[in-house]
């Protein structure tokens, strides 16, 4: 399978900024703070979860993704589809979550998200992220999978998908991780609905 | 290289930077890295869990495979792990291959604890025995009920091996007073015992 399948919807190469203004606004959960632009890439300017929301909403079959810039141990980094309740306490949705950890221990896991309660799906995935990797979620029909562009995370080559789910959005949590663009859009059958990122004062900036 | 099924309990994990993740996970993830160095690979299907029941976060049917005995003993030493016998690998085996203890058990032991009761086993059986289903029709069985989780804040609730949480994630039916959310049952479940099968290695 083709990962990503669409282009990028933003690169955030403009003005410092936050919010980070253009197609996102909002945030995931009401205790977020805004995602910032600091230096054409996405992250956490304050201590917290950073998020964002990509509007408007479109099909229900979505692919968001993100390219890690730089990550430090404990940096987090969230990509949602499908996401339903933004805003409040108990969002609902799917996202994948990547977590720096030590050389060669990273994690990537997916999650269904209910009403703000998170059930992982499948196993954790342990391997490096580098710089410049991408990693996304996308979900069409019931079947959901999230996947990294490199074989650094997984056992079985690139492009590992972990599959099953529902639906997107991004967050991320430590300033120095930097992830950035979240593609979305454009394919007929695969139109992101609603991208949402979230950064932390530990989020990975993305790109 | 040998495969098994077994039912394990979901356990919490917090995994947000600020505490506001509440996250659970299928307890065989606490394995994945070593099934992954024997090259084996495991995929769950959640199930059961309920009012009544000793899973308070849920309870998944779980299938590993390709991996070393020494590692399928690991798991079923585990805290609350119900492993299946190695003669049911295949959705399409008879129960019939079972003793009947074993049957007693899958139905008593594992049926029961996962909140099903045994009326509802004899509605589901219909005049029939355990004997002449397939395993693949007892896990269709097993997967219909299931809960959505709920958080519950007040901390007061007893979960897995004992442990009193600061606050607990529940998949019982409970409603929770503080915040109103409500644990619901749903059904069917999100995901197939078929599909889960598919996917990992038999032998």
């Amino acid at each position: 399978m083709a990962f990503p399948v669409n282009g990028v919807l933003d690169n955030f190469n403009r003005a410092n900024a936050t919010p980070m203004g253009g197609s996102w606004s909002g945030k995931i959960r009401s205790a977020d703070i805004d995602a910032s632009i600091n230096g054409n890439v996405a992250h956490a300017n304050a201590a917290g979860n950073a998020s964002a929301v990509w509007s408007p909403a479109v099909a229900d079959d979505q692919e968001a993704y993100a390219t890690v810039v730089t990550a430090d141990v404990s940096d987090t980094l969230e990509v949602w589809v499908r996401l339903t309740s933004a805003g409040g306490a108990a969002p609902n949705g799917y996202r994948i979550l990547f977590t720096d950890n030590a050389a060669g221990s990273d994690t990537l896991q997916l999650y269904r998200v209910n009403g703000g309660v998170f059930t992982q799906l499948g196993s954790t995935f342990t391997g490096t992220i580098a710089s410049a990797q991408k990693i996304g979620i996308d979900a069409v029909g019931t079947t959901i999978s999230a996947y990294s562009t490199t074989a650094a995370c997984g056992r079985r080559g690139s492009r590992r998908p972990m599959r099953r789910g529902h639906r997107g959005r991004w967050r991320s949590s430590r300033p120095r991780t930097t992830a950035s663009t979240t593609s979305a859009a454009a394919h007929p059958s695969r139109l992101p609905s609603r991208c949402s990122s979230r950064l932390s004062t530990r989020s990975p900036s993305c790109k | 290289m040998p495969a098994q099924w077994f039912f394990v309990p979901y356990v919490r994990r917090d995994t947000g930077k600020t505490g506001l993740d509440r996250s659970r996970y299928c307890m065989v993830d606490d394995f994945t890295q070593r099934i992954h160095a024997d090259g084996g690979d495991w995929s769950e299907f959640e199930c059961g869990g309920g009012p009544g029941t000793s899973f308070i976060a849920g309870a998944a049917g779980v299938k590993v495979g390709g991996v070393t005995q020494a590692t399928l003993d690991a798991i079923t030493a585990a805290a609350q792990t119900s492993p299946i016998p190695t003669s049911l690998l295949e959705l399409s085996t008879s129960l019939s291959v079972l003793t009947t203890p074993q049957r007693n058990t899958l139905q008593k032991a594992l049926a029961n604890s996962l909140g099903y009761s045994d009326q509802e086993v004899t509605d589901w059986l219909a005049g029939a025995t355990l004997a002449s289903k397939t395993y693949g029709q007892l896990l269709d069985f097993l997967a219909t009920r299931w809960y959505t989780p709920v958080y519950d804040p007040a901390g007061s609730q007893v979960g897995y091996q004992g442990v009193t949480y600061p606050g607990v994630i529940a998949c019982d039916g409970r409603t929770v007073a503080s915040t109103g959310a409500v644990s619901q049952r749903l059904s069917p479940p999100p995901s197939s015992p078929a599909a889960v099968a598919a996917r990992i290695p038999s032998t």
